[in-house]
């Protein structure tokens, strides 16, 4: 089990660098900054969490003092490219409150519930559970909503934003799903619930590295677009002065 | 199983399958060419007659119970062909301003030109439809589905309240994102114009 986990951290290092190299050489970095900020913290973490494997004691207090600032990267970056692709939402006043309105008041009211309500663990400690629980929530519920608005309001197709929003979907899907199966059946699949997360961030990561793969697009230029009249007759005056030199020459 | 466990079970089958939907039934780039194509007929001043109370409260009290429940039902047929149309054209005409609206995407408001605040008006204008259209078609399906037209007169659905749904104003807002089109449209040409006028 150690071995394992330690070979998914190398793993999930070196992807985690790829994704930022790939995203920094096709300039994605600009059009992505919380995507690529989350990806650096991430990164960063896991090479913290390297170190400190093989001391569960140190390692606990590293784990639980940079998740907060994981989870709400997460969310912020998934939000990122949820607004790229249905910004149009946005122009709508009740969707621009209510939306990350939600949000907000989600994790809010689960870190105070924890907080007030604290079972097997300090105060602290269950508001920082109870939240990161309902990030993966969160996140798995805007990468469903964005796809059923996708599907319900045809959107121009976007590649990267479409992966990044996938990889982030099967990450969370992962990480519930593993915690529901310790909920529910304790340590009988041990091995699942601990290294499902594991393998399907990496899974998340092979997504996001084919999305930096493809440059960003150009911009789109519509067909058909009229030319001013200012440019039509600078033109028709050029041609003229080419006629009268080729008259003058003949 | 507890609800702990079912919910992320739950919430993967429908992540996989809107996933599944949108990777096969991938959405296509609209632009004029497309609505002009596509759009559907629709005469705003046939809509209005039909959500217009006062005709509605003319045949209420000029009908017997019986022809007026048979009117009712046409009517209720008729209203949602018409805002299956209007829902269509909303639509067409959202996917084809979208591309507008992502040449002006990374601007300042205040550098909007006059042009640009008509594409963020008809993208306003035609997800509100949208939204409208959703809303107002599930109520015509409950009326099908329980088959409401039967009811007693009292009871009767009144196909006048459809006029506002979610606060749209069908009418109000379809003339004003045809009217937009239209001015739009001068971007590509007269001849577009006058096609897409025409096919509205």
């Amino acid at each position: 089990m150690f071995w394992f986990g330690r070979a998914l951290q190398v793993i999930t290092f070196s992807l985690e660098v790829c994704v930022l190299l790939l995203m920094r050489r096709r300039q994605l970095h600009r059009k992505f900054p919380l995507f690529a900020t989350y990806i650096a913290y991430v990164a960063l973490e896991t090479m913290l969490r390297s170190v400190f494997l093989s001391k569960p004691h140190i390692y606990f207090y590293v784990y639980w003092c940079t998740e907060p600032g994981a989870f709400l990267l997460r969310i912020l970056a998934v939000h990122e490219s949820f607004m790229h692709v249905l910004r149009s939402f946005y122009l709508l006043k009740w969707f621009r409150v209510l939306f990350p309105g939600t949000i907000t008041m989600s994790l809010v009211s689960a870190g105070w519930h924890a907080y007030t309500h604290p079972a097997h663990a300090s105060p602290v400690g269950a508001a920082i559970i109870g939240t990161a629980v309902t990030a993966q929530y969160i996140v798995l519920a805007i990468s469903i909503l964005f796809f059923v608005l996708v599907n319900l309001v045809p959107v121009p197709w976007r590649i990267h934003e479409y992966r990044i929003v996938l990889g982030f979907g099967l990450s969370s899907l992962a990480i519930s799903f593993s915690g529901a199966v310790r909920s529910e059946f304790g340590t009988r699949f041990e091995f699942l619930s601990r290294m499902l997360p594991g393998v399907a961030y990496i899974l998340a990561l092979v997504v996001w590295l084919s999305a930096a793969t493809h440059s960003l697009p150009e911009r789109v230029q519509l067909s058909g677009e009229r030319v001013s009249p200012e440019a039509v007759i600078s033109g028709v005056r050029r041609q003229l002065l080419l006629i009268r030199s080729f008259l003058r020459k003949g | 199983m507890s609800i702990e466990f079912l919910l992320p079970v739950f919430l993967g089958i429908a992540f996989l399958a809107v996933v599944t939907l949108i990777t096969v039934y991938r959405p296509h780039p609209h632009n004029i060419d497309h609505v002009i194509l596509f759009a559907r007929r629709l005469d705003p001043s046939d809509l209005e007659g039909l959500l217009d109370a006062g005709e509605e409260w003319n045949l209420r009290h000029s009908l017997t119970t019986w022809a007026f429940r048979t009117a009712q039902e046409d009517r209720i047929r008729l209203a949602r062909e018409y805002l299956r149309r209007v829902a269509h054209n909303a639509e067409l005409i959202q996917l084809w301003v979208m591309q507008e609206y992502e040449l002006i995407e990374g601007k300042e408001r205040a550098a909007y030109t006059e042009r640009d605040l008509l594409v963020v008006e008809a993208l306003q204008l035609a997800i509100d439809l949208r939204f409208y259209s959703l809303a107002a078609c599930l109520r015509i399906w409950f009326w099908m589905a329980l088959r409401m037209y039967r009811l007693p007169q009292m009871l009767l659905p009144r196909v006048t309240d459809l006029r506002v749904q979610c606060g749209v104003n069908v009418l109000v807002k379809y003339r004003r994102l045809t009217e937009l089109a239209g001015t739009l449209s001068f971007r590509y040409g007269k001849i577009y114009h006058d096609r897409l006028l025409d096919v509205l």
